[in-house]
């Protein structure tokens, strides 16, 4: 799956190196972002960053040298951006303080989500930045149709997709002046993105059905699974899988005896290098299901239809769509077709 | 209330027992019956009679596995917690006499929750060790930690000095929540501080099998101790220098009931987490039912605390459907006007 | 000799609050303890109960040493009604008076009728039949200081120490409780706050300062010399037309 992920996220590079030039960028530009109105006059110099996909969006636009501070890392960086990361200096494993993102007086803040520079901000509020001049600029992914005030970890109003993160994409390729480069690297997710659809549609698949499960608290515990309006339920909806959880959160706490009952044909695990709780180790999860003797009587366990999949790809990011690749591969493996 | 109905023969006390085991058994039942999907009561009895009379019912093994692996180990721990907290938190009302002891009073629930956060969030005890054994510990050095302070504060020197296990109590709970604050705030993020203040709010859904076979002993040797110290406990009426004058060799029924009600109530927070309201009402409701002595009260208050509990977490999981709610929210969402009623009803007969 | 203590001390922090006493109770008799506030009647009480352990001398009763004696035992053979033992919890009279039979009473040596009779005849014997039922919370101060007598009776002792039964009562309460304890016919230490009332006893200790300065017959202790010496007032004897009896009435020295 790495492989081909960074044959992928190669062949991209190679794509927008010799992609037509689109429109340079006029400034002053002023973007709405997130219910804040932001103005550059000219292109940041340097940028630091609060959030892993906001970091990676950077890299991927080939900005990496421009990036000045990282923070908020959930998994190894992409391979492909290992050598660029190898070089910028982490502020934090987690939430960073206000003065040592400030400290580095970067031209741009990316932020991933809301509730680090929000109206809560557990790093400072947009606000607190804008007053010392920093301009702040917060992924789509995270804002559009969702409100971050209702739920731990906010809830959507509409289904996620995608579009949002291409936004996020294409605007901070403006900030930076080099929207051809933006514009090369969201023609190939929508390519990949289609492709995998296109894949999974040839299947003719008919109810099939999943439950994407992120950790529990406890092993044997009621886990996290995802909700059916986001980053999951847009992999499933695209690819023609129906959600067996029915909740708006993102991220809600569903029994087993509820998951076993409505018998979903597959199962998603999700793989992290995190381990807080014991059930982040994927291969816990795997046993698991194999042993417990609930979970062990469901369709896809008996079957060994388990999928597993990055868990930063579950969250509204760039990885996003290489989750719908590894999602639609595994259709096909599983000989789901009838 | 009735202050002074006749001396139960051994007939009605039998009749009492029988009355409460019949009760619990359908509160079990009732756990196992119901749940957060619909499955028909014949289902649930065949497979209880398939499993424990070896009968040859035909049943759907998912059924199966929900109905004796989930359903019915948690009910059954589900009763132990609410006993094993309610009556440690009836014994720490009459030892320390104080209306407002709870078994949390102690430090147990904030030593738990520093525990558990020192090994999920801060990663101590490199995976070796679980949350549950990580709230234990929490929960016991909580406990100790209380017990020396109020050693050191004086409580040795007269028999008056309960005011300060209640202090020390305080003192330790404040030092191991900042503590559970300074690793949450130091090193999580939103999601696991999340799994956190899931766990903190109590959460019956793990319970399995080996949890039932540490939770039911647990629960009886707690009840038991109450039991044997019955006549003690009703000698600290008058406080602690009333119970010396009667017999009552107050150190050692202190130290052997204050440990063992920590001891109980670590092992039901390690399962479950901090559940709260059943340790600090359900005595009270049981005083108002049976009265203040504890041959009647402990036995009264283990069988409400075990039914209220095993009540209060199939609504959790029916009350919103397909979603479960935290165990602790529904303690206190339907014990208090519970609570309040019987409050009011025993003010009037009274 | 029922009760015997000998150099009996307890100090705090280096504090003598008692120290030196020497006592012996007679079989039967009723021994009054008069001193001013602080000058350590209460804690002497507790010593002899053995509810507090001395820090010096010893106490026995009956020959045996109290210190060391199980809490059951000593129960057995002393009760003691510390001053205002009180309770929060819906108890009921007859509640309260069964507590009197704990020292008798294990798990594997449960309620009999004897205990039934026992607490029936204390109930008796401190008038307060019929009040079985009633909560502890509707009785007055002096039918809670017969229901906490009736409770010492229960536990069937062969000493009772009594710490200021009378405080807080009014005077028809006061004099009912010690006519009660005076008739009953066993020996029985009093702390009393009243000289007057100490006069009636059949033998007084006074304390001071932590030390029993003089034992004897009232007569011979209850001195207008010592009264002044040791409450800093001056007394005066006043004979009562009525029977004759004596009385002290007190002016500031």
């Amino acid at each position: 799956m790495t492989a081909s992920r960074f044959l992928l996220a190669a062949s991209g590079f190679a794509f927008f190196a010799t992609a037509a030039a689109a429109e340079p960028t006029t400034y002053p530009l002023t973007l709405e972002n997130c219910g804040e109105t932001i103005t550059f006059d000219k292109a940041p110099v340097t940028s630091a960053t609060v959030g892993q996909a906001a970091t990676e969006v950077l890299y991927s636009l080939g900005l990496g040298d421009k990036v000045t501070g990282t923070s908020v890392w959930f998994n190894d960086v992409l391979p492909e951006f290992a050598e660029v990361n190898a070089k910028v200096p982490r502020l934090a494993d987690n939430d960073p303080s206000f003065e040592s993102v400030v400290a580095k007086k970067p031209g741009l803040v990316a932020v991933q989500f809301v509730w680090h520079v929000g109206p809560e901000g557990i790093v400072a509020t947009r606000t607190q930045f804008h007053e010392v001049g920093i301009p702040t600029y917060v992924l789509p992914a995270d804002c559009v149709a969702k409100d971050n005030s209702i739920g731990v970890d906010g809830t959507r109003s509409e289904l996620f997709s995608t579009a949002s993160i291409h936004q996020g994409v294409r605007e901070l390729a403006r900030i930076f002046d080099v929207q051809d480069r933006g514009a090369a690297f969201v023609a190939e997710l929508v390519k990949r993105e289609a492709d995998a659809i296109e894949r999974a549609k040839a299947l003719n698949l008919t109810d099939v059905s999943a439950a994407f499960w992120f950790s529990s608290a406890e092993m044997d515990i009621d886990p996290y699974v995802a909700g059916r309006k986001g980053a999951p339920a847009y992999m499933m909806d695209k690819l023609g899988i129906r959600n067996v959880v029915e909740s708006d959160e993102e991220w809600p706490v569903v029994g087993w005896e509820t998951i076993a009952k409505a018998n979903p044909s597959m199962i998603v695990i999700a793989k992290m290098d995190r381990r807080r709780f014991p059930a982040d180790d994927y291969l816990k999860k795997i046993e698991f299901l194999k042993s417990d003797p609930v979970a062990s009587q469901m369709d896809a366990v008996k079957n060994n239809r388990i999928v597993i999949m990055d868990a930063h790809a579950m969250d509204a990011t760039i990885r996003t769509i290489a989750g719908i690749e590894v999602l639609s591969a595994a259709l096909k493996d599983f000989g789901l077709a009838k | 209330m009735n202050f002074c109905s006749a001396r139960p023969t051994r007939a009605s006390r039998l009749g009492r027992g029988a009355m409460g085991a019949a009760a619990l058994f359908a509160a079990v039942l009732a756990g196992t019956c119901i749940g957060e999907t619909p499955i028909p009561v014949l289902t649930v009895l065949q497979t209880l009679a398939n499993k424990i009379f070896g009968a040859a019912h035909v049943v759907d093994p998912i059924d199966v596995g929900i109905i004796w692996n989930y359903r019915l180990p948690r009910a059954i721990v589900a009763a132990c917690c609410g006993a094993g907290l309610a009556v440690s938190g009836m014994v720490l009302q009459s030892l320390l006499r104080n209306a407002l002891a709870d078994p949390y009073l102690l430090g147990i629930s904030a030593g738990a929750s520093t525990g558990a956060v020192a090994v999920t969030v801060a990663g101590l005890g490199a995976g070796a060790v679980s949350m549950s054994l990580g709230a234990f510990i929490g929960a016991v050095t909580a406990f100790l930690m209380v017990a020396l302070l109020a050693r050191a504060a004086g409580g040795g020197v007269t028999l008056r000095g309960t005011g300060q296990i209640v202090l020390a109590g305080i003192a330790g709970s404040q030092l191991f929540n900042a503590l559970t604050s300074f690793i949450i705030t130091k090193s999580a993020n939103a999601e696991q501080a999340r799994g956190i203040m899931f766990w903190l709010l109590g959460n019956l859904s793990g319970a399995r099998w080996p949890d039932v076979w540490l939770a039911v002993p647990v629960a009886i040797v707690g009840l038991g101790a109450c039991i044997w110290y019955a006549r003690a406990l009703d000698a600290f009426s008058f406080g602690a220098e009333s119970a010396a004058s009667l017999g009552v060799p107050v150190r050692v029924v202190q130290v052997v009931l204050i440990g063992l009600t920590a001891l109980v109530t670590a092992v039901m927070v390690s399962i479950v987490g901090s559940i709260g309201f059943v340790g600090l009402v359900i005595p009270h409701a049981a005083r108002f039912l049976v009265g203040v002595r504890h041959g009647r009260l402990g036995p009264a208050t283990a069988l409400i605390g075990a039914v209220f509990l095993i009540a209060a977490d199939v609504l959790s999981r029916t009350i919103v459907p397909g979603q479960v709610l935290p165990i602790g929210v529904i303690t206190a969402l339907v014990g208090a006007p519970a609570f309040a009623l019987i409050l009011v009803r025993g003010r009037r007969r009274s | 000799m029922i009760l015997e203590a000998r150099n009996l001390g307890w100090s705090v922090r280096g504090r003598a609050i008692v120290s030196n006493v020497d006592l012996a109770v007679r079989e039967g008799e009723t021994l009054g303890l008069v001193g001013p506030n602080g000058s350590g009647k209460s804690t002497l009480m507790r010593l002899l109960a053995g509810i507090v352990r001395s820090t010096s001398g010893e106490v026995r009763i009956r020959g045996q040493k109290l210190h060391g004696m199980p809490r059951r035992q000593a129960a057995q053979l002393i009760a003691f009604l510390e001053q205002q033992a009180e309770t929060t919890e819906a108890i009921s009279v007859r509640d309260a008076v069964e507590l009197g039979r704990t020292p008798w009473l294990t798990p594997l040596q449960p309620w009999s009728d004897e205990d039934d009779r026992v607490v029936r005849q204390a109930l008796a014997d401190t008038d307060m039949e019929g009040f079985e039922c009633r909560s502890w919370a509707t009785l007055s101060g002096g039918e809670r200081q017969r229901v906490h007598l009736a409770r010492a009776l229960a536990q069937q002792p062969q000493l009772l120490l009594l710490d200021e039964p009378t405080n807080h009562l009014d005077i028809q309460h006061q004099l009912s409780i010690l006519k009660l304890v005076a008739d009953l016919p066993i020996t029985s230490v009093v702390a009393l706050h009243d000289l007057n009332q100490a006069l009636g006893c059949d033998r007084v200790g006074m304390m001071s300062a932590g030390q029993l300065v003089a034992l004897g017959p009232p007569r011979d202790i209850l001195t207008a010399e010592r009264i002044a010496a040791v409450f800093g007032v001056r007394a005066t004897i006043v004979v009562d037309p009525e029977d004759g009896t004596s009385i002290f009435r007190f002016h500031t020295a």
